[in-house]
């Protein structure tokens, strides 16, 4: 009779579960520096370059060529120590066509053509060229300029996060029997609403965290968006980074799963 | 009589090749190549210092606050681990970590974004 009770009571007080999705879309770009890490890194390379050793020109322009002529115009040598002048920054130190005491900045001849300001003149012929100049993509994207929050190619120096708007914004959360593993619950939930066309990474099928309410516990599964994008029907949602997923989450629900998230 | 001047010594007993791979050598040698040592005044020495300190300062509480991360991580793993207890299936299920073979597609973050920052034509 009690080993029954026991069992019943047992029984009425499972807690229903349910398992929520942190997406995450892995930074694309290099952290942005903060000022000191910056400065500390230019100090650093400033020292590095002054103690280097001298560019070893004979070997890469040999005396007499052409190349060695190019170079000689754009580098000119240093002021010549005459022992019968006084010098009233300290006497200089030559040795292989460098003062010792400094840094030594070496301008090499480019390999595109290049106006009088500086810039390019671009030759549409030489487009495929490999000696053309190398414009990096900027760091900005269209989607940070016009703000488009539900765009993947927003902030592509943080990690972004899939916040949906079910009655307020929330993680995608999705209801679990007993049975299922959590991590397909959360999978099978993510194509339900998103569409099948995502590429994603499950990380782990254990969960990484929990959250405990009277009758209910909410489990917490990691991934990864690879490629691919979160298409809904009739469902607003955000990428958004950490620090604006504070705005979005109720404030105690967002200490708690602080932990978890990457800037 | 004609004189002839010659500025540079030609090194003797060496052929060609002997002499390409001298040249490499002198390349790579320190000789004749390296800057003066740096002589901080006090002054500057202090301030050298300065930096230093306050680099590792920094750099330690940003390990600080890692380890921390990691630790919270790590017990939160735990507990919700000990919570799926009372599940049995799905513990065992969460227990079995079947390893998916790690994506290609996950790429190392780059200074600049690619031309196509995201692909979304994603198929099955």
């Amino acid at each position: 009779m009690v080993v029954i009770k026991r069992f019943n009571s047992t029984v009425s007080k499972l807690p229903t579960i349910s398992s929520t999705l942190i997406l995450s879309r892995n930074p694309i770009i290099t952290r942005e520096l903060p000022a000191f890490e910056q400065q500390y890194y230019n100090y650093q390379n400033e020292l590095w370059k002054r103690l280097m050793w001298t560019f070893p020109k004979w070997y890469y322009y040999r005396d007499g060529t052409l190349g060695d002529q190019r170079f000689k115009e754009l580098n000119k040598p240093p002021v010549f120590n005459n022992p019968k002048l006084e010098y009233t920054e300290g006497r200089p130190d030559i040795k292989q066509l460098r003062d010792r005491r400094f840094k030594q900045v070496i301008n090499l001849p480019k390999s595109y053509k290049q106006a009088e300001d500086g810039s390019e003149i671009v030759d549409e012929e030489i487009q495929d060229n490999l000696s053309r100049k190398i414009n990096p993509n900027s760091r900005i994207t269209k989607a940070d300029e016009s703000k488009d929050l539900s765009s993947l190619e927003r902030q592509l120096s943080k990690t972004l996060y899939l916040i949906i708007n079910e009655n307020g914004w929330k993680l995608p959360t999705f209801k679990s029997d007993t049975q299922t593993p959590l991590h397909k619950v959360a999978e099978e939930g993510l194509f339900n609403i998103g569409g099948e066309e995502i590429n994603y990474f499950n990380v782990s099928s254990k969960p990484c965290h929990h959250i405990k309410g009277s009758d209910q516990i909410e489990f917490f599964i990691k991934s990864h968006i690879l490629s691919g994008s979160f298409k809904p029907k009739n469902l607003k949602f955000l990428w958004v980074t950490k620090d604006e997923l504070s705005e979005y989450l109720n404030e105690d629900y967002y200490k708690q799963i602080k932990h978890l998230l990457n800037e | 009589m004609f004189k002839q001047f010659v500025r540079f010594k030609s090194i003797s007993n060496t052929n060609a090749s002997t002499q390409k791979v001298v040249n490499q050598l002198s390349a790579l040698s320190a000789s004749r190549k390296q800057p003066k040592l740096i002589k901080l005044s006090a002054q500057d020495l202090i301030k050298h210092q300065t930096i230093q300190n306050a680099w590792k300062l920094y750099s330690d509480k940003l390990a600080r606050e890692n380890r921390k991360m990691l630790k919270e991580q790590y017990e939160s793993i735990y507990n919700a681990m000990e919570e799926l207890k009372q599940f049995p299936e799905l513990f065992e299920a969460a227990k079995d970590d079947v390893k998916a073979p790690f994506p290609l597609e996950m790429r190392i973050p780059t200074d600049f974004p690619p031309n196509q920052p995201w692909i979304y034509n994603y198929e099955k």
